[in-house]
């Protein structure tokens, strides 16, 4: 699987007109968080979150433990930042593919809304599963941190429906936010297929395709 | 574990007293330390065993957490199968029926539960086909349930019944995680799954 490059929040800044020393040292600073949660990220998805040590992720960002610790609390922190870098950038991938497909009738959009992030969103399985397993026992207040992101992902897809029911193709009276969280829920939990059986991206739209279809036509005789 | 005919051996039943003590002492550290927090370390000195002795019993933490795990499922499970024949109502109804006695059984010990979905998330394939197959009594049960509607004329002719199991299985995983965080009663979680499975049941569509 392909990785989209990461978008650098301090590109633009380079090519300005020479910066007061401020600047410098603000640049300077956020290169080293950058290159911290690089690292982070190479050794989350490489050995998980239990096994990657703060002393590991300085090491491959090649700088002291002291220097992590002045841009992040601790590993949760490290951690949930890296995870909120992919969180914004799935929304713009969702979002995007959400527009592309407005003409289509609903299960066909949910699926490229989907679809697209499993192609160009979440692509590191490994670490998807770090962040679905910390999701599990983060102390509250990250949890509630990670949950605004992933309220607006919901948004997503809860526009998506918003919009069906609009064109009358879906029935007016379904409760949109539980229709979302259990889209949501079903694209998450087909991670784990993707982690134990080696599934990719195509098989797991495909996955997603048949259950999408349950939720939205039932199956009731 | 036990031999062939015969009592056990010496080593054997040593053997045995020490997974017992191991097993007895993890799960006094789960349910009072929580499954994160405790170390193999700190079982092995409430178990009165080396390090060593309690890696000979169990490959890690996750498999002494799982192996105390999988005996409440086994018992809730078989509770659920002694029960499954007498439930009444329509396939939703029986199946939001099972769903909602697990949950008040397994809400009482909510924090366990947690622990163990959220290392599901980072263990071996070993232990995921393991789960599978320990989860596959509650699977089997849905599947009844399904095909006696399906027989009854209930079910759509054309459904894919192992999808909607799987659906169910996740569904009824992932609600847990609400319970959490939501602080949700065993009730609340009652009236969710209802809502939940009448939804893929009904579906949403005009």
């Amino acid at each position: 699987m392909h990785q989209t490059p990461v978008r650098r929040p301090y590109e633009p800044i380079e090519d300005t007109a020479p910066q007061a020393p401020t600047s410098q040292r603000l640049l300077s600073k956020m290169r080293t968080r950058q290159k911290v949660m690089e690292a982070a990220r190479a050794l989350f998805s490489e050995y998980g979150y239990e096994a990657a040590t703060i002393r590991d992720i300085a090491r491959k960002a090649g700088m002291s433990t002291g220097a992590v610790f002045a841009n992040f609390q601790d590993k949760a922190d490290l951690f949930e930042a890296v995870v909120a870098e992919d969180l914004d950038r799935v929304a713009e991938v969702m979002r995007a593919a959400g527009e592309a497909a407005a003409d289509r009738p609903v299960s066909e959009r949910l699926l490229a809304v989907f679809g697209a992030a499993y192609e160009n969103g979440f692509t590191d399985v490994p670490l998807v599963q770090a962040g679905v397993s910390q999701s599990w026992v983060r102390p509250t207040g990250l949890e509630s941190r990670g949950r605004g992101r992933i309220k607006v992902l919901l948004g997503i897809v809860g526009d998506v429906l918003r919009d069906a029911a609009h064109k009358g193709e879906l029935r007016q009276d379904f409760d949109l936010r539980l229709v979302s969280e259990m889209l949501w829920d079903t694209f998450v939990g087909n991670y784990r297929r993707a982690a134990f059986d080696g599934w990719n991206h195509e098989q797991l739209k495909m996955r997603l395709g048949d259950q999408i279809s349950i939720l939205v036509s039932g199956l009731k005789a | 574990m036990l031999a062939e005919g015969g009592p056990l051996g010496l080593r054997q039943m040593q053997k045995l007293a020490t997974r017992d003590r191991v097993v007895g002492a993890a799960r006094e550290l789960f349910e009072g330390v929580g499954y994160e927090e405790t170390t193999i370390r700190m079982i092995a000195e409430r178990a009165g065993v080396s390090v060593g002795s309690v890696f000979t019993t169990f490959e890690s933490k996750v498999d002494i957490f799982n192996h105390i795990l999988f005996e409440k499922f086994e018992l809730l499970f078989a509770e659920l199968q002694r029960i499954f024949p007498h439930l009444k109502g329509s396939t939703c109804d029986r199946i939001v029926s099972l769903m909602s006695i697990a949950y008040g059984v397994e809400c009482r010990q909510l924090d366990l539960m947690i622990s163990h979905l959220a290392a599901s998330h980072g263990w071996p394939e070993r232990i995921e086909a393991e789960s599978l197959r320990r989860h596959g009594r509650l699977v089997g049960l849905f599947r009844e349930a399904l095909e006696e509607g399906a027989s009854h004329g209930e079910l759509r002719a054309d459904a894919d019944l192992d999808l909607f199991v799987d659906a169910l299985l996740a569904i009824y995983l992932r609600n847990y995680r609400k319970a959490y965080y939501e602080r949700l009663s065993p009730q609340d979680l009652s009236a969710l799954i209802e809502r939940q499975v009448r939804l893929i049941f009904d579906g949403v569509a005009v």
